[in-house]
Order: structure tokens, then sequence, then C-alpha cells
């Protein structure tokens, strides 16, 4: 018995590529036939599809990667503070979001939180030093030391992280503390408030939420955002759920302890106010998961997507750390107040982390509350999420949606099917002002650029073994 | 210009909603600024630095809902103040989509999931046909592969990777396929039978198919191998396991095989499989004057015990005699061109496939030469009618031969297209002979077809060895 | 002479005599009696119960509407070469649903005789709900998992048991039950069978897998795919001699 046998005692349903007309023809017949919405990849990838199409090593690469990525299993478990766990911050370096970039190329807002970072470290007193100071340092992003941030995703060595860890292995993964929303140092505000409140941040918030984590033991994340998608999170732009979520978590924590009373009500006042708390544990949840499936040879699995608000990058799973960058697009979406597309800043942060683990633009389905960042309908949602599954080599064994009658989310973007259905990836997005110091201006939804895609393609390829 | 803000108490909208209803009030001529929002501490700031007078609204709760409009004048404020509610309105039912309707798949791996195909047909230009087919295999699909141009590598890992893991590789320049009397690609409309075929050649297994409806046999499978599956490269690949599988398919009673000239080494090999069969096997390898598509459908037909009578055939009631001259011949059927050719050589000496040639030439209008970038003439057929209208003006035309295929995925009308060119050769005295790939219940309407064709001066043959025959005769003896 | 016999959105059948043919759009399951037209014509454009029909040459005619036939099919069960315990696996692989008495009576009546067999048949054939009624769905649903499997089985004339009672079955649907029960009965007494029914029996001989071709036949008509199910489980069991 071979599955050619079942071919033929069976009438066959058929999937067609190409020419319409032949699809025609079999509908024309009363069989059953698909017609797919086949379009030629962009001339000059043809050679190095075909070579990976002939890599022997990339559908069971790919297994594994996905399989290291999906066992993974994100535990918050400490607050830290920078300089104690990533040693490049010794040095008079800064951490930023997205792939490598010197200060001369550095847009408004990261420019605005290096200068931000300066001022918070104490390292010069007026703005003038501190980007003086800011362009002389060493830069380096965040993804190069196992850690994530939104926005322009600057770390300095006194701020508090936030420490996942794998229980399922050993792997572990950083992300700064939400600041909220408004004027805030990751869209490139400075002002005294800003560096105020990361002092705060520092000296409260940090150490009371560090006391109630370690009382309460592990935080099971990937269950937490699970639940959150059931609330109506898409885990990105919207993590209104999860941050009650979280709060239920350590609520008795923060009430059972004997640290000042007003540090801890106002710990949970901070949080309680900030929708998008979790948003950073969130990321630092993708990126610990992701890092697992890193470097597995001929695997077309990507495992990064960042910005640093000039250019978009993307990493592979088969070409480990490489970036393959493309100009950063401008978001489309809806500003706040006044502000106008004129004043956005493109495409920043690390936050895109999430849609590579089948979140943000991902899941949007699940999240009807924020469809309107597109000018969208429900129904757009429901397409979007639809439509990411055409590049995705999985569902997502936890990340469920409820309205799809709980189907797993798109998970585990392959290049080379986004290279040959030209469908890129979405992502929900925040927008920064791209004056320095003036924060955000709008949120939306942006198209991760093929070209990066098509550059990763063909470097996989060149590593091809035939 | 005019400013102001309103406060609405107990109306919560979330914050993308009013995103929304900004983003369309701003847009209302004459309004110069509008902000359509909660009255958090944060968009009251906002609010200020956008301009507005913060201290007319007073004590405002984050509850409450704020309505900041500046315009030019008290039209472009009712304006906005009728878009402010219109946004703020529900939406209709009526503007309701479908949520549940899933965009169209992109690649037949998606379309395997989603819709539940086993069998995927490529037709994408055959730089791109070899990524998809691998992503059919990958899939679990069957694939038949109608493109063309695919190198002969790739031809050999598809089929390689589809032998290891069961499924079948029809193709590339897989032109016809019949899988559980569904047709793929070019097809005739016949019906179910006992009969399976195994053809490396498209238009092969159409002819089969026409004469076998013609004697009312039916026929289950024709699964289509590609056009060099029996070349020495590809040693005969899809065939062997073909042949295997129509041998274990208990309604199948009877098995042919055709291909186009073979390598003689796979030859021997598709002889030995057959040998192994259980079940009667006709094999047709083209190439030899004496085998042709009709003989191996005769000798299929008297092994099921059928009677196999005269085939169906339109003469005229007088054929003009050839002016002299040379055999000149249009097909859209690679194999029923290459069948002609020996056909026609016996009869006429040297036939050359050169559509440049000076003597006696069967030009395929399907070859490769003739599909790249362009459909093939047998749904595009502007290049074989330019061809034809060439030739019927040529001195040299002696007679004419065309083959007209019918079925699924075919021209509608291919004899409306050809008839006025038949008419311009018949009325210069050139006799042109067609030879109809139909079957009965063809969408065309095969008797239709052939009528027509006949009505313009065509003889017409619905084997194609008659036609070839017929033809090659029709020119005056070659002088010795 | 055919006759327009009832109409549905889903098809229009046609009878005449024993034999019915249903014409359907491509949505209806593969019926063994059934035909595909592209598009079916409106359904008051079809005079239910009195409209004369021509059907052959590849066409339908209905009065002024005429229908292209795009697709039939064999329906033809084939017995293959099957072991027991391979049979046995794949009726394990159909959760047993409860059977009623006169199902129970029929399954035992194919051990015991011909006379016995339609005995059972007649305290079916008729009852229940459906175009075509539960119990004539549950017997067609027997009589091919009886005749596949113990064909496919124990060769031969195994399942000489249906053929012997086949006339007298006949002769009793004419009375019970309409005109396409008569016809699917008549197709399944010669082996004839929707195509996912076939599938799930080729599937209980060890060709294809069982889960999706129990699906596709849950998945006939309103409740018939229910029925059917049962009966092919009874039948199959029947033939195996084991009880369902």
């Amino acid at each position: 018995m071979t599955d050619l046998n079942a071919l033929l005692d069976v009438e066959p349903v058929v999937a067609t590529a190409g020419v319409e007309l032949l699809a025609e023809a079999i509908r024309a017949q009363g069989a059953r036939v698909t017609h797919t919405d086949w379009r030629p990849p962009p001339s000059g990838t043809e050679g190095a599809l075909a070579e990976l199409a002939l890599e022997g090593r990339r559908a069971e690469g790919n297994a594994e990667a996905l399989h290291r990525m999906l066992v993974t299993s994100p535990h918050l478990v400490d607050i830290v503070t920078a300089r104690d766990v990533i040693p490049a911050l010794a040095d008079g370096r800064l951490l930023h979001a997205g792939p490598p970039i010197g200060w001369d190329d550095c847009s408004g807002p990261l420019r605005g939180a290096l200068i931000g970072a300066v001022l918070y470290e104490g390292m010069a007193d007026t703005p003038e030093e501190a980007s003086t100071l800011a362009a002389s340092m060493a830069l380096s992003p965040c993804h190069h030391h196992g850690a994530v941030g939104p926005m322009a995703g600057v770390v300095s060595p006194s701020m508090p992280l936030a420490v996942v860890h794998d229980a399922a292995g050993d792997g572990v993964a950083y992300a700064t503390l939400n600041e909220g929303l408004g004027k805030v140092l990751r869209y490139g505000a400075f002002d005294a408030e800003v560096v105020e409140r990361l002092r705060w941040m520092e000296h409260v918030l940090a150490p009371t939420l560090r006391r109630a984590i370690r009382r309460r033991g592990p935080i099971d994340l990937q269950t937490l955002i699970a639940q959150a998608l059931q609330m109506g999170d898409d885990g990105h732009n919207r993590n209104r759920a999860a941050t009650s979520l979280f709060l239920r978590q350590i609520g008795a924590m923060l009430i059972d302890d004997d640290t000042p009373g007003e540090d801890r009500s106002d710990t949970y006042r901070f949080i309680d106010g900030n929708d998008h708390f979790m948003l950073n544990l969130v990321m630092a949840a993708a990126k610990l998961s992701v890092d697992a499936a890193s470097g597995v040879a001929g695997a077309s699995l990507v495992t990064a997507m960042a910005r640093n608000g000039t250019e978009f990058g993307i990493r592979l799973s088969g070409t480990g750390d490489r970036w393959f960058t493309a100009p950063a697009p401008v978001v489309d979406g809806l500003f706040l107040g006044s502000y106008t597309a004129a004043d956005a800043n493109p495409d920043i942060g690390d936050s895109a982390i999430t849609e590579t683990v089948g979140l943000g633009g991902f899941a949007m389905a699940a999240s009807p509350a924020i469809v309107g960042f597109v000018g969208g309908s429900a129904a757009g949602a429901v397409r979007r999420t639809m439509e990411m599954y055409e590049i995705t080599l999985a569902e997502h064994p936890s990340f469920r949606i409820p309205i799809l009658e709980d189907r797993g989310t798109p998970t585990g973007i392959d290049a080379t099917l986004v290279v040959r259905t030209g469908v890129v990836p979405h992502i929900n997005t925040g927008i920064a002002g791209k004056e320095p110091g003036t924060g955000m201006v709008g949120a939306g939804l942006v198209e991760a650029p093929l070209e990066c895609f098509v550059t990763a393609v063909q470097a996989l390829a060149a590593t091809a073994e035939l | 210009m005019i400013s102001a803000v309103d406060v609405l108490t107990g109306r919560y909208y979330d914050s993308v909603r009013l995103m929304q209803v900004t983003r369309d009030v701003a847009a209302v001529g004459g309004v110069d600024a509008a902000m359509v929002a909660m009255a958090t501490d944060l968009n009251v700031r906002l609010l200020a630095d956008a301009g507005f007078d913060i201290a007319q609204i007073g004590d405002v709760h984050a509850d409450d809902l704020m309505i900041a409009i500046r315009g030019v004048d008290e039209a472009a404020m009712t304006a906005a103040r009728a878009a402010v509610e219109i946004g703020l309105a529900s939406r209709r039912p009526a503007e309701y989509e479908s949520v549940f309707s899933a965009p169209p798949a992109h690649t037949v791996g998606s379309a395997a999931q989603t819709a539940g195909a086993n069998l995927a047909l490529i037709s994408v230009p055959g730089t791109h046909a070899f990524v998809e087919a691998m992503d059919a295999l990958d899939h679990g699909l069957h694939v038949m592969i109608f493109s063309d141009n695919v190198p002969i590598e790739h031809e050999l890992h598809l089929k390689q990777t589809g032998q290891s893991r069961g499924l079948l590789v029809m193709g590339p320049d897989c032109g016809t396929a019949i899988v559980g009397g569904v047709g793929l690609g070019f097809a005739n409309a016949v019906d179910p039978g006992p009969v399976a075929i195994s053809g490396a050649s498209g238009t092969g297994i159409q002819q089969l198919c026409c004469l076998l409806d013609a004697w009312g046999v039916g026929v289950r499978h024709a699964l289509g191998t590609g056009s060099r599956d029996l070349s020495a490269a590809v040693g005969g690949s899809s065939t062997l396991q073909a042949i295997a599988a129509l041998d274990a398919d208990p309604a199948v009673e009877l098995i042919i095989v055709v291909s186009k000239p073979p390598d003689p080494s796979v030859a021997v090999r598709v002889e030995q499989a057959v040998e192994a069969c259980r079940k009667p096997v006709e094999i047709a390898l083209l190439g030899e004057p004496c085998v042709t598509l009709e003989g191996a459908a005769r000798r299929a037909v008297a092994a099921l015990g059928k009677p196999a009578d005269d085939l169906p055939r339109w003469v005229l009631d007088q054929t003009p005699d050839s002016p002299g001259g040379v055999l000149r011949g249009f097909f859209s059927g690679g194999t029923l061109r290459d069948e002609a050719r020996v056909i026609a050589a016996d009869l006429v000496g040297d036939v050359s496939i050169d559509p440049a040639a000076e003597g006696h030439r069967l030009v395929d209008y399907g070859g490769e030469q003739f599909t790249r970038g362009r459909a093939h003439p047998m749904i595009d057929p502007s290049i074989r009618l330019q061809a034809l209208a060439d030739a019927a003006s040529d001195p040299a035309t002696g007679v004419m031969l065309l083959d007209a295929v019918l079925g699924y995925g075919a021209h509608p009308d291919p004899g409306a297209e050809v008839a006025p060119l038949i008419e311009l050769a018949a009325g210069r005295g050139i006799p042109v002979v067609v030879s109809l790939c139909g079957a009965r219940r063809d969408p065309q309407g095969r008797d239709r077809q052939a009528t027509a064709l006949r009505d313009a001066g065509a003889e017409v043959y619905l084997s194609n060895a008659a036609a070839a025959h017929r033809a090659a005769s029709l020119l005056p003896e070659p002088s010795p | 002479m055919w006759r327009v016999m009832g109409t549905t959105s889903r098809g229009w059948w046609c009878a005449a005599g024993d034999a019915v043919v249903v014409v359907s759009d491509d949505e209806i399951a593969r019926l063994p009696n059934a035909v595909v037209v592209p598009m079916l014509p409106p359904s008051g454009s079809v005079m239910s119960g009195a409209a004369e029909a021509a059907i052959g040459d590849g066409r339908v005619r209905v009065g002024s509407v005429a229908c292209r036939i795009v697709r039939w099919w064999d329906p033809q069960m084939r017995p293959v070469s099957a072991r027991r315990e391979v049979v046995l696996r794949g009726i394990q692989q159909i959760p047993p649903q409860p059977l009623s008495r006169p199902e129970t009576d029929l399954w035992a009546a194919l051990a015991a005789g011909p006379p016995a067999v339609v005995d059972a048949v007649g305290g079916l054939l008729g009852r229940g709900a459906g175009l075509t009624p539960d119990g004539d769905d549950y017997v067609t649903g027997i009589i091919g998992g009886y005749r596949h499997v113990a064909v496919s089985v124990t060769g031969g004339n195994a399942a000489a048991i249906i053929d012997d009672a086949r006339e007298s079955i006949l002769v009793m649907a004419r009375r019970a039950t309409n005109r396409l029960s008569v016809s699917l009965l008549r197709h399944a007494l010669s082996g004839h069978v929707a195509a996912p029914v076939g599938a799930l029996l080729r599937a209980l001989t060890g060709r294809g897998e069982v889960g999706p071709a129990l699906a596709d036949t849950e998945a006939i008509g309103h409740g018939s795919g229910a029925a059917l199910v049962r009966g092919v489980r009874a039948g199959a069991a029947a033939a195996l001699g084991v009880f369902p």
C-alpha cells in the first residue's frame, strides 16, 4: 500500500498554481480544485529558491529549529541590574534596538534615548554635553547580548532588567522594564521627568518587584500570554489583559511585604496605570524562544526581526548571527492628538520579536480591540492572521485564537515562503516622533520590507549543501 | 478660527476607535485640528500641546470623553461634529464583512493544508516550477508539472524525491492526465472505464482516449509522466511507478503504455516491468511506422473483447488534387507530429521538423521554443494561425496537414479559428487534412467541430495515423 | 421514460422504473446513482413529480432546461485480498454507536441465512427520518460492508447470502420505501456504493486511512451518514462473525 494507490482509489482534490484556465477546466468537470494565488518571486531569486528546495538540510533544519523554539518554557525569575549581567556595558557601551548602527546614522528617537541614558547615568549634566558624549560611545544591539528593548531599546548600566529563564533548558533573556506611555525614554524623550521616572524605577520599582517575584517564585510567561490572547491581547500592541494577569500573579506578594507601604502601593499603581507593562516581558519571553532556535544549518526559520529606526533587520536560524537589512519603513497608522505622518520616525524597536513567535500582527484575529490601528475591521484582522499562515511553518501549541476555533497562531516565519509568496510579516507597532524628545505620536501596522528576506534567502542558499 | 472642547461623561470608547474618529474628523474640510479622546492625563496634556485651551474644560476624569475641534468657521465645526457622531455610532450590520473568508492560498503546500488537496497541478513558468513542485512533494501531494523548460537535473531530483515518498511526479512537460476520471491539463471528456494509460506523451494519451471513446471504451486513469521520462537521464522513473500502481488498482482491467521514441535501454526496462504485470498491457513506444496509436488502441479494445469498427472520418465529396509541392504540417501536439512524421516519411522520404526547412516539414507549435513566455497553441493559436496563413499562400505548399485538439483546457472553438485558413487553402486548390483529436462529449463538441472543419474544405480524421497517411498520399508520387 | 421525482437545493432526482439518477452540483456526496452538472437550474424551473426528463448522450433535459453532465463515476467496489486482523483493526477505528433492536437483528440475521435477512430488513425499511429513511441507510451500509469485507477476507462467493436475499429485499423495498432509497439499495446489493463509503470500505480492508473516510461518510446527507456508518460497521463485523 503506497500513497499512489490511495491517489488512484479516490477522486482527486487538486491544488493548482499557474494558468488559471487549467483550474477552470477542472472546475468545469465538477471536480474539486483550489486555485492558488501564485505570484512570481522577485527576479533574481529563482536560483536561490531552487538551491534551497534542493538543500536536503532545510526541511529537517526547520523542523529542528521550530522544535527548539516551541519547547522553550520562558519564566520570569528575577529583576537585576544591567551592569551585573551584561559585561559589555562595563566598558562604556550602550545597547540599542535593532541591527547594528553608529551614531551618525541614528534617527531622532534613538539619539534622544541615548542622550537620555547618558543623563540618567549622570555622565553629563546637559542634553548638549550628553549628545556629544553619546556620539563618542560604542553602541551595540541588545540582540547581541541576549536582550531586547522596545522602540529605541536603549539599555545603560544602571537600568533594571527583567530576567526570563527557560524552565525547559538553560536559556536566558533580558528586557528593560516598561516606562509607560507619553514622554518616555524609549520614544526618545529625555527631559527631567523622563530621567526622574527612570531613577524611580531603579530605586523603587525594581527592588519592590524583585522582592515580590523572588517570594512568588518563577512566573510562567507562556501560560500568561496564552491566557491574555483569550482575553483580547495580541501580545504586542495590546497587553492590557496580560498586564492585569501579571498584577494578579504578584498582587499578594506586594501586599504581604514589610517594606515601606508607599513603595508597594506606588509599584502597584505604576503597573496598573501602564497597559504596556507586560510588553517588555513578552518580548523577553519571545527572545528566549527564538534564541533557542538559532544556528541550525540549512534552516530558513526567521529568528529575529528588529528595527533601529533607520534600518529593519532580520536573522535566520541557518545564518546564525548575521543581519540582513533594508531601510526601515514608515508605519501606516493612527496618530495621537494633532500629530501627523510628517512627525513619524521610520519603524523602530525590538518589539517585532513578538511577531517572530506568532504574536502581535500574527495574532490580530485574537485582538479585535486593536484592529482600528490598521483602519480596518474585525474581518480584516482575521484575514491578516489567516494570511500569516501562508508564510509560517507551524501553529503555536499554546497561543490560540478563540474566534478561529482555538487554532494556534501562525508561528515560525519561513523566509523562503516570504520570498516565494511576496507575503511579508505584518507587525503591530507604536510610532515614535522623529524629533528627539517628542515621544509617542501614534500606533499602527507596518509590513516588513521584502528586500531583507531576499538577501537573507540568497545568503542562506550560499550555505546550501547540494 | 473657532475652537471648542466638549466633554461628555459616561461615554467610554476604546482608544483605537477614538484615534480613527480623530482621523476622520481631522479630514473634514475646514478643520484645522481635532482630537477625540478619553480625558486621561496624557490626553489632556496632548490637547494642550495641540493648542487647545484646557482651562475651559474644567475638572475632567479619565472616564470622560473629550471632543476638541478647531475649525475655520461655524460650518466646518458643524461638519466636524457630524463626523464625530458618525464615527462614534455603532457599525451597521451591513458593513460587517464575512469574518471567516480566508485569503486565497498562495502555495500548493498551503492549499494542501486548508483544502485537503492531494494532487498539485503546476503550470507556472518553467524557471519557478521546480520550487513549487518540491513544495507539493514536501506536503505529501502527488504532482503534475504542466510547465516545460524545467532543467533535467531538477526533474531527476523531483522524481527521486517522489519515488522515495510513494508520490507520483507527472512531468515536467506533462500536458495531459486523467486521475479518477478528472482530466488535468489538456484532457478529453471520456467515460469512466476499464482502461488505464501511462504516457510520456500528452497528445499520445489524448489520441488513445479519443479512439477508445469512439469505440465506446472508457478510461479510468491516464497518468502522464512527462516528455523526457523515458530518456536515458530520467530512466523511466515515473513510468515504472505508474505501471506498478495501475497494475495494483483493482478497477483497472487493461493498461496501455505510450511514449515518444524512448531510449533503448529504458525501453527494455519498461518492457520488463510490463512482463511482470498481472494485467494485460499494450505498449506503444513510437518511432517505427508500424507502431501507431491507432494500432495500440485497436489491440486494447480487442483484448477487452469489444469490436473495433472503422473510425469516424469526415470526408469531402471531392478532395482537390494536390498542385504538387511539399507537405506542410502544423501541429499543437508533439506526439501527433512525431507519429505523422514517421508515417509520412515512409511514403514521401525526408520530412523535417524545422520550421524553416524548404522541403516536407511538420512543425510542433507546442514545442519548447514556441512556448517560452507564451501560452500553448492549444490555448493561444495565434502563432500557428500565422504559419497556416503563410503556407496557404506559399506556392511551394502541396498538402497541408494539421491537428485540432479538443477537450478541457483547450481552445473553446478551434474549428472556427482555422476554418478561414482552410477555406483560403482549399480555394487555392491545396488539399487540407485535419487530424481531429476529440471525444464525443468534449465541451467543443467533436462532431460539430468535425463538420465545421469539413465544411471549410478539409478532410477530417479521428485517427492521427490515418490523417498523416492520407495527407502524404495526396502528394504526387516523388520522382525517383 | 424518466420523470423528475423530487428536487432539493442540492439536486433533483429522476426515476424510470427502479432506475434513479440523481442530478447534482458538485457539493453533494458522490452517490452511486448520481451525475454532476456544472450548475443546477433554478429550482422553480424543474417541476417535481410531473416533468418528463431525457437522460443520455451526456445530457439531462427537462422541458426547456438542458444540462451537460460533466462528471459521473464507476461506483463498483472491487474486492481486495485482506487479512482478518487488518479488518478487525479497522473496525476498532470506527467508534461504536448503540444499535437499535431491529439493527441488531439484521446483524444477527446475516449469520442465520437468507430468510432471516429478509425478515430483518423488513423491520428496517422505510423506518426513520430523512429523504432516505435511517433504516434504509442502515440496510444500505450493512449490505455494502458485509459484501466487501466477506469477499475480501474469505473470497469466492462469501456474500452469497446477500445475492440470495436480493430479489426478496427489492420486492419488499418497493412497497416499504421511496424510489430513491430503493435505487440506492439496489446499487448496494450489486456492490455499488457512494464514494465516501467506498473509501471507508477500502480503508477497512487495508487500502487507505479510516479516519478521513469515516469523516466523509458521516457527512453524507443530513442524517444518512451516521446510519450508513453504523451499517458499515455492523456489516463488516457480521462478515467476520464478531459482535459489532
